[in-house]
């Protein structure tokens, strides 16, 4: 009898603690998100509105719609150049040699820095007049000579997207790295005694042999980049406009700006339920089986 | 020199510029964000104010 219980009353301090910490507050987001809720009117959550903020949000609201498409396009774009990026990256980095080296042993360094200080780093060096990549992009290329980055509607997100991907695309390489070295080396050997050449054995041996690796980068940064919120703040405060106002910005925008705690839990919830759906595929494509 | 031993030797420095242009763009803003914290250290010892943001 006391064995049958032990197990449970072992688990109860860390059900409790996940049950204090991450599924009361959901709850509690959630069942705000059903009730009109002004700050500035009550302190108290208001009256029972069912799923109005829902239907408002997707059906009759300007903003969440720039913002959803706003995070489309910057996870599309985020997405794809980070998985390009840390695929070549590790491919170049594959080979033996002392340049290799070093740049394996600083990849985990910008992903040691903290993404609202990367945010602010790059919101300087992309300053009209003294930003260091501005004079760099305008050196290089002279009719981009005076361009203001940060007042361009596409050009603003583009500088986000550098500064993630700038954060990004060395801890993802060192994910591939490891998928490459897992991969057995025979199927290349024998392909290239076979007289295929270095693109063939790449595309018909190697990347099949990958996919795995790439498509768990892929969905584990899309999630990230769905989050996207500390860059946002320190690098364009959503500007100029609303152009690189994400998902993630206009809840806290809503919430802490707005004071509609109400509709902001609702969008939260639209933003959550979206992460769950990847989550859920993330935790499918980690958990299968190699011969399933 | 044989042309595929040309051809691999120009891929290695090919593979080595590319190499050198990423290390430079992962190093040069850490380097860029210490060297500014340097600078306001200085700067807000010093009693000014131009390094802050």
């Amino acid at each position: 009898m006391r064995d049958r219980w032990l197990k449970y009353v072992l688990l109860l301090p860390a059900a409790l603690l996940v049950l204090g910490t991450a599924i009361w507050p959901l709850a509690v987001s959630l069942a705000t998100s059903f009730r009109d809720w002004r700050l500035t009117r009550s302190l108290t959550p208001g009256e029972f509105v069912g799923l109005e903020h829902y239907i408002v949000a997707l059906t009759d609201d300007p903003d969440f719609a720039n913002a959803l498409g706003v995070t489309a396009a910057f996870v599309g774009i985020d997405v794809t150049i980070t998985v390009l990026g840390s695929l070549g990256l590790a491919l170049l980095l594959r080979r033996a040699g002392v340049l290799q080296s070093l740049t394996r042993a600083v990849l985990i360094l910008p992903f040691a820095v903290s993404p609202a200080l990367v945010g602010i780093s790059f919101r300087f060096m992309f300053n009209a007049e003294m930003g260091v990549f501005t004079w760099l992009a305008g050196s290089l290329l002279p009719w981009l000579r005076g361009f203001v980055w940060l007042a361009d509607p596409w050009a603003s997100l583009l500088v986000l997207v550098f500064s993630d991907v700038w954060r990004w695309v060395p801890y993802m390489t060192l994910v591939v790295l490891g998928g490459l070295a897992a991969l057995p080396r025979e199927p290349e050997e024998a392909a290239r005694i076979d007289g295929a050449t270095e693109w063939q054995v790449l595309r018909d041996v190697t990347l099949p042999a990958l996919l795995p690796v790439l498509a768990v980068v892929a969905v584990l940064k899309t999630v990230f980049a769905l989050k996207m919120f500390d860059q946002v703040v320190t690098l364009t405060g959503g500007g100029p406009g609303n152009a690189t106002v994400t998902l993630a910005y206009l809840v806290y925008n809503l919430a802490f700006r707005w004071f509609d705690m109400g509709y902001a839990s609702a969008v939260a919830w639209i933003l959550t339920a979206m992460l769950v759906v990847l989550a859920v595929f993330y935790m499918r494509l980690v958990l299968r089986k190699p011969d399933a | 020199m044989n042309r595929a031993v040309a051809r691999r030797l120009l891929w290695r420095g090919v593979q080595s510029a590319l190499l050198l242009a990423v290390l430079f763009l992962i190093l040069f803003p850490i380097v860029w964000m210490a060297l500014r914290v340097r600078l306001t250290i200085t700067d807000v010892r010093r009693g000014g104010a131009a390094g802050r943001p």
